[in-house]
């Protein structure tokens, strides 16, 4: 995280405990859409997101005092939202994912590729693809289960490192990790199908 | 080595954690290895992409719920938990009074009425629930464990999802449905149920 993240946190966190005029709109500013899209990918539908991101600055806010500062501030932001909306989705009835086994790399017993790879690396180094790809890239993210899906969200799309994530998430870096990893096959196998389909289209 | 064991220690390749000598001996394994070659390839530009599309993956908070947002937060910082309590007031009321229409059956949550074809139907908590999942979600087939979790959000593995076609039977007969040639709710072979 840049260090000028570090320096605004912590006038925004200074200036949220002293209660001074500005501070919400200070936090609105830097994080509300943050917030928003962490909340969409993990409840998936914009009300609840809305909802959920009221709750989360509700929460800073009220808590701002007594947060302790051993963790960055914004780490501290997306685990209040993160668990703000996993409690959301508790008891909710899950929309459908796909099974992640089935978009995991198949080997032979020897450990050999079973089938036959396509290389459609230059197709994508080429950026008129851009836009549809960023759509097939989201959408394929949806179908994954929240236990990667957010993990994927926190590590690829916002950037964070490995130990942040598990900050977060209240898990270890290996779990991470793993997680990430079998999201990062998953969606390079869903890519490639989609890509040979377009190609036989 | 074999391609196997690359394609799980990718992820220490890349994010540069991995032994030197054990890198070396993938590099080798890559070098001569064409499948592996194209999956590590096609795998990094997956991943490149992705950062690269970092704001199209991104979902953009529409205009009109970033000024709602704003008007809360504001409103709330300033004087809650007033604020909080009544805007879950709010959105509670509007959740109580929805109610659900699916060609001639209509369901009013709040009330727990429901009238098929303008006639009032009984139904017990359950049926109830079911119903209700059908006609939040009126093109979508449901499987018996979407419907128990319907009824029971934290339901284990514990309850036999056959039970469901019990409640399905009943609630069937109360809105006068014909299994056979239904009006309402339809067997979907090999999956469960959905609304017609």
């Amino acid at each position: 995280m840049s260090a000028e993240r570090w320096k605004e946190d912590e006038v925004l966190l200074e200036s949220l405990r002293k209660g001074s005029p500005g501070a919400v709109d200070e936090m609105l500013r830097l994080y509300q859409g943050k917030i928003f899209n962490l909340a969409m990918s993990i409840l998936k539908n914009e009300s609840d997101a809305e909802e959920a991101a009221q709750d989360v600055f509700m929460t800073v806010i009220r808590k701002a005092d007594t947060f302790q500062g051993n963790s960055a501030f914004y780490s501290w932001m997306y685990r209040i939202c993160v668990n703000t909306c996993l409690m959301r989705l508790r008891g909710k009835r899950r929309t459908d994912t796909v099974s992640i086994e089935e978009f995991m790399p198949v080997f032979t017993d020897e450990g050999m590729h079973a089938s036959p790879m396509d290389d459609w690396s230059k197709e994508v180094e080429r950026n008129a693809l851009n836009e549809e790809l960023g759509r097939m890239i989201r959408k394929y993210t949806e179908e994954l289960s929240e236990k990667y899906r957010v993990v994927f969200v926190l590590s690829d799309v916002e950037g964070l490192s490995n130990e942040e994530t598990a900050k977060i998430l209240g898990l270890t870096v290996p779990a991470v990790k793993s997680r990430l990893h079998r999201a990062r096959l998953y969606l390079r196998e869903q890519l490639s199908r989609y890509l040979r389909e377009g190609k036989a289209s | 080595m074999n391609c196997k064991e690359l394609a799980y220690m990718l992820a220490d390749y890349i994010d540069g954690s991995m032994d030197p000598q054990l890198r070396e001996e993938l590099d080798a394994h890559i070098a001569m290895c064409e499948p592996c070659m194209i999956f590590t390839k096609t795998f990094l530009v997956a991943s490149d992409k992705t950062r690269q599309l970092r704001k199209e993956i991104e979902y953009k908070i529409p205009p009109e719920v970033r000024s709602r947002l704003e008007t809360f937060v504001r409103a709330a910082a300033l004087k809650f938990p007033e604020k909080v309590n009544e805007y879950r007031e709010q959105v509670e009321r509007e959740r109580r009074e929805k109610v659900l229409r699916h060609g001639d059956l209509e369901m009013d949550v709040e009330r727990h009425r429901v009238t098929a074809a303008g006639r009032e139907v009984h139904l017990t908590p359950i049926e109830f629930k079911i119903l209700q999942a059908f006609l939040e979600a009126p093109e979508r087939a449901f499987s018996r464990d979407q419907l128990l979790t319907a009824i029971y959000p934290n339901h284990e593995a514990a309850v036999v999802d056959r039970t469901i076609d019990v409640h399905v039977g009943k609630l069937r007969a109360k809105l006068g449905d014909d299994p056979s040639r239904p009006r309402y709710i339809a067997t979907v072979r090999g999956v469960g149920y959905k609304l017609i």
